[in-house]
């Protein structure tokens, strides 16, 4: 019973339809009792979603006032007095000064955003020649100990990195790619979470396909390639979003693995600017923001689809 | 549907794609304002050596004895006649003035004459009167004094004559007391009373003449004086008026002789300190000996030599004979000394070859000990007597290692043309040093290195 | 045939084989030297049995953090989950509130580095939000550090779970809950009764992605805190990171191996249940 419940095919009639037909038979009043439960309902939703934007508009009316304005702000928290920071949304003088500064005169900025890139390119690709095959072999060929693997992988994807931290630069360091991009790139590379999220939408697959495909006897490789990949994509794609914004944003590692600065991602540089330069650390972040929002505004949609396909 | 996805796909992907070629650019614009502003230098690294000094002096062959020629300062030469080594006879003319300026000079010392003369007149004139009320007032104290003295001298007597009776009449009245017939104590008393009394007067009296006199002089001291002051300029006017009237009488004779200095006597010339064009100075302007006894080669001394140099060492000694060669010897320093101010060295002569008034070049190299950190001259730059060098350091940071600027202060120890030994906490084998930069450098500045070693 | 067999196996091996290998040298490997190491002393490297782990389990440090962390997975989790329960059906109730969606999943892609700033200017004490509210609550400390971590966490993850629950509820069948109607069941019964166990399956996947998320606050509340926050938001992270600060290796890799064996006997069990539901893998 539970599964056919479960089933995905073939989604079920809309509730909505089912409510519907409760307003035309109860009359008027329940018809304005449901207006305005639905203007409510939509107040709270839009509302609350707005104001979940909130810190980005914070950055972008930083970003626009200079420094001046900054040092008031920065004095009035650190001087913890009566009242409050006088924050304006728009500044009393806005600038573009600090885009100019970080544009043209952040030569660091700019070289390590570039770090950030090849190395997110580079993690991507990494998994998508390793990850994805190994989601596919997990979920459509059978063996023994696959259930036992894929619990393995799965408790491995859920350890924080503090865990394995030591060892981990022990591995490293004893692999001679201490303090280069290698470091970073490649445990990334080989971690379990982009397996785990493709996994489901590889299940998500009939069997039957590639059982036709083998018995018209086509290799392993031609299966994965014409059949598990077209039928997964939206996965694929959900998953090279989510890791992307993992690589985008990783931390912990290449503060524990690089000495050498000149190796850091953008993620690193940020936190370096301090509250003195607020001004110049909101356009920073915003220019970082950027990147991930154009990502996601590209897939977005691939990434519901995908979550939903996936069933994650 | 899937077009209009398909479609903010599209515009989406077109969007990013701008962003990054965007991202792109402004990196090359940033590189080029970045590096745009480092300098290019060179660096070196300081050594462990020793600095070697060349030292080259002038110096001169001098007599046993010589003497200077003078003239009045302020003219200009025009002419010289002669050479240093030469020998003169007497009246051999030496050089000749410009005869403009000897005249001007000589208008310039006629009217000095009057205008002391007028002073002094001036001056006569008024010491005189001031003179003269002098002796009057000096006469009228005297005449005071006289007076004074005939009263206090009457007062005295009057005075005096009174103590004798009162000494008379107290003797009396002890003679009478002692003899049996009337005369009582009290009267002795009385006496003797008087002639305390009479004592104390005439005592009074005589201080007060003395007293009288010492004012009387001291008025008369005071008197006296004005007069010496007036007497004292009067003679110093005089003393100017004096040399004035030397000084034109000396250019005239000049004038006469058409502006020639001649050999006061028979000599040679050792030096001559004139040069054409130039004006006399109130120093001598030419030196002379009498005879060719040869005394030494002196050599005049700055602070580097002077440091380099020390008695008994062994230098070069280089000169030009009669046909025009250059010879060199050796020679040993003798002694040195300090004379008015100058270091001079001095070298014994040994050789016929050697004549009064020649020119000798000294020349020695000095090896210093090793010093430990000699840098390059060009490095060394000075500020308000304090002398610094900018350093490369190698920093780590987002865009690798690159060399920033650091300034160093450091003490000079010793320094030749090409080479300075510092002294610095600071400085290592391995310090960068920056030589040449095609820019000014500051303190902090990021720098791109030349290799060029 | 046979041979055939051989090369299908060997191909199929290689989908896996670089993966693996990979795991192995950089997760695997580690992960078996801190075990090994959770049995030895880290300075003098003898062996001292279980030593290490009854010295983490006594640990003030440790307890307070796995106290603190539990206590933060166990609010907040449930939190996450019902408001986000709850606007998903919102949305499914009204089709027309799902684009905005978008804006629910935007802070997902916000890099924590870029908004710790703006968490600060928002939770200090003369801030953002204190000025809206007009208090001068000190959100560093005490008690409300813990509700300002939750914030953050709850703003990062509502989009996600949003998503998920929408997926979820979208699968409900009509059929049963029309036939629920039809028996003159209320909104109120239906839901408790169809729906809710028709999510029952979905719920364990995202309880297991949402805690996994609650290791990822550890990044913003380092930045925001640095290495020494107050007590209530003192997550297991700290503990390591300041032990291994320390070199107190030993005790980290018992510490390792303590949490590794918490989170795989969660997993085991989650998936028991999640099993149950779904048949064979």
């Amino acid at each position: 019973m539970k599964d056919s419940l479960m089933k995905r095919a073939g989604c079920g009639v809309r509730h909505e339809e089912l409510f519907a037909g409760k307003g035309g038979k109860m009359g008027k009043r329940h018809k304005i009792a449901g207006t305005v439960k639905k203007y409510t309902v939509t107040m709270a939703v839009a509302g609350l979603g707005i104001s979940f934007l909130l810190p980005i508009l914070i950055l972008l009316s930083g970003s626009l006032a200079d420094a001046l304005e900054w040092q008031g702000r920065a004095e009035a928290l650190a001087l913890d007095t009566e009242g409050y920071v006088d924050w304006k949304w728009i500044p009393d003088y806005p600038t573009l000064e600090q885009y100019k500064r970080l544009l043209f005169y952040s030569p660091a900025f700019l070289k390590l955003f570039w770090n950030s890139v090849r190395m997110a390119g580079m993690i991507l690709a990494g998994q998508l020649l390793v990850g994805i095959p190994g989601a596919w072999a997990l979920a459509s060929f059978r063996f023994k100990g696959r259930g036992a693997l894929f619990t393995g992988y799965v408790i491995l994807m859920l350890l924080p990195f503090q865990v394995t931290m030591l060892s981990r630069y022990l591995v490293v360091r004893q692999l001679g790619l201490l303090d280069t991009a290698g470091a970073v790139t490649l445990p990334a590379v080989f971690s379990t979470f982009p397996v785990f999220l493709v996994y489901r939408s590889f299940r998500s697959i009939p069997p039957e396909l590639p059982e036709a495909a083998r018995i018209d006897g086509a290799g392993e490789w031609r299966i994965f390639v014409r059949i598990g990949i077209p039928l997964a994509r939206g996965g694929i794609l959900a998953a090279m979003v989510l890791d992307f914004l993992e690589s985008w944003n990783m931390v912990e590692e290449p503060l524990a693995f690089l000495k050498d600065k000149s190796l850091w991602p953008l993620s690193l540089y940020l936190p370096e600017i301090g509250l003195s330069q607020a001004g110049f650390s909101c356009a920073a972040s915003l220019v970082t923001i950027c990147m991930s929002w154009f990502v996601f505004r590209i897939f977005s949609d691939s990434l519901e689809k995908g979550i939903i396909n996936s069933g994650l | 549907m899937d077009g209009k996805n398909i479609r903010i796909k599209k515009r989406a992907l077109v969007g990013f794609g701008c962003f990054l070629a965007f991202l792109a650019v402004c990196t090359l614009i940033t590189k080029i304002i970045y590096v745009s502003g480092m300098a290019l230098v060179t660096v070196g690294n300081p050594e462990r050596r020793s600095i070697t000094h060349n030292i080259v002096l002038q110096g001169r062959v001098r007599p046993v004895q010589e003497y200077g020629i003078y003239v009045r300062q302020g003219l200009r030469v025009e002419t010289i006649y002669i050479k240093t080594g030469q020998r003169v006879e007497e009246g051999t003319p030496l050089f000749q003035v410009r005869m403009e300026d000897l005249e001007q000079l000589i208008a310039y010392t006629k009217e000095e004459i009057r205008y002391r003369q007028a002073l002094l007149a001036d001056e006569s004139g008024q010491k005189k009167e001031e003179w003269q009320e002098r002796q009057d007032r000096l006469a009228g104290l005297w005449e005071d004094y006289d007076m004074m003295v005939r009263e206090l001298d009457i007062a005295v007597e009057k005075k005096l004559l009174a103590y004798e009776a009162a000494r008379q009449a107290r003797e009396q009245a002890e003679e009478d007391l002692l003899t049996v017939s009337g005369g009582d104590g009290a009267s002795l008393e009385r006496c003797k009373l008087a002639e305390s009394q009479a004592a104390l007067e005439l005592e009074e009296i005589l201080m007060q003449k003395e007293q009288r006199i010492r004012e009387w002089e001291r008025q008369y001291g005071i008197a006296q004086r004005v007069g010496y002051d007036a007497v004292a300029e009067t003679v110093s006017l005089e003393h100017q008026l004096g040399q004035s009237r030397d000084t034109l009488e000396v250019l005239q004779e000049l004038y006469v002789a058409e502006g020639v200095v001649c050999a006061p006597e028979e000599g040679i010339i050792v030096e001559s300190r004139l040069r054409t064009g130039e004006y006399t100075t109130d120093t001598a302007c030419m030196l002379f000996a009498q005879n060719e006894d040869l005394g030494s080669l002196e050599f005049v001394l700055d602070d580097v030599s002077l440091g380099c140099l020390s008695v008994g060492d062994s230098v070069d000694l280089e000169y030009r004979t009669d046909s025009g060669e250059k010879r060199l010897q050796e020679g040993t320093i003798a002694y040195i000394e300090s004379r008015g101010g100058d270091d001079v060295a001095r070298v014994n002569l040994a050789g016929a070859q050697w004549t009064v008034g020649q020119t000798v070049t000294l020349k020695y190299q000095y090896v210093t000990d090793t010093y430990p950190t000699v840098i390059s001259r060009q490095a060394l730059v000075e500020e308000n007597n304090q002398y610094y060098v900018y350093v490369a350091e190698e920093q780590a940071g987002f865009l690798g290692t690159e060399e920033r600027i650091r300034k160093v202060y450091v003490t000079l120890t010793d320094s030749n043309d090409s080479l300075a030994a510092v002294e610095s906490a600071v400085l290592g084998a391995e310090s960068k040093i920056v030589l040449q930069s095609n820019r000014d450098l500051a303190e902090g500045d990021l720098v791109r290195l030349l290799d060029g070693k | 045939m046979r041979k055939k067999y051989g090369f299908t196996w060997l191909s199929k091996l290689m989908f896996l084989l670089p993966g693996i290998l990979g795991i192995c040298v950089f997760t695997l490997i580690p992960f078996l030297d801190v075990l090994k190491r959770s049995f030895y002393t880290s300075l003098s490297k003898e062996f001292c049995g279980l030593a290490n782990y009854r010295a983490v389990l006594q640990n003030q440090a440790f307890r307070l953090a796995a106290y603190h962390t539990a206590r933060f997975a166990g609010v907040c989790l449930p939190l996450l989950l019902v408001v986000g329960l709850g606007l998903a059906l919102a949305m499914d109730r009204y089709p027309f509130l799902e684009k905005w969606k978008a804006m629910y999943l935007f802070p997902m892609a916000m890099p924590g580095a870029s908004i710790v700033l703006v968490w600060k200017l928002f939770f200090a004490r003369q801030g953002l939000l204190n000025g809206f509210l007009g208090s001068r609550i000190d959100f560093f400390q005490g008690e409300n550090a813990f509700w300002m971590l939750a914030f953050i966490y709850i703003w990062r993850n509502l989009g996600y779970t949003l998503v998920l629950w929408l997926a979820a509820l979208k699968a409900v069948p009509g059929e049963v809950l029309e036939a629920a109607r039809m028996d003159g069941a209320g909104n109120a019964e239906s839901f408790f009764y169809i729906t809710l166990p028709c999510l029952k399956g979905n719920c364990f996947t995202i309880t297991v992605l949402s805690l996994l998320n609650v290791f990822k606050v550890f990044r913003e509340a380092y930045l925001i805190s640095g290495p020494y926050p107050p007590a209530e938001a003192y997550l297991l992270q700290y503990v390591f990171h300041n032990w291994y600060a320390n070199l107190d290796f030993d005790k980290m890799a018992a510490g390792a191996v303590l949490s590794a064996a918490v989170a795989g006997s969660t997993v085991l069990l989650l998936k028991r249940i999640w099993d149950k539901g779904e048949g064979k893998l």
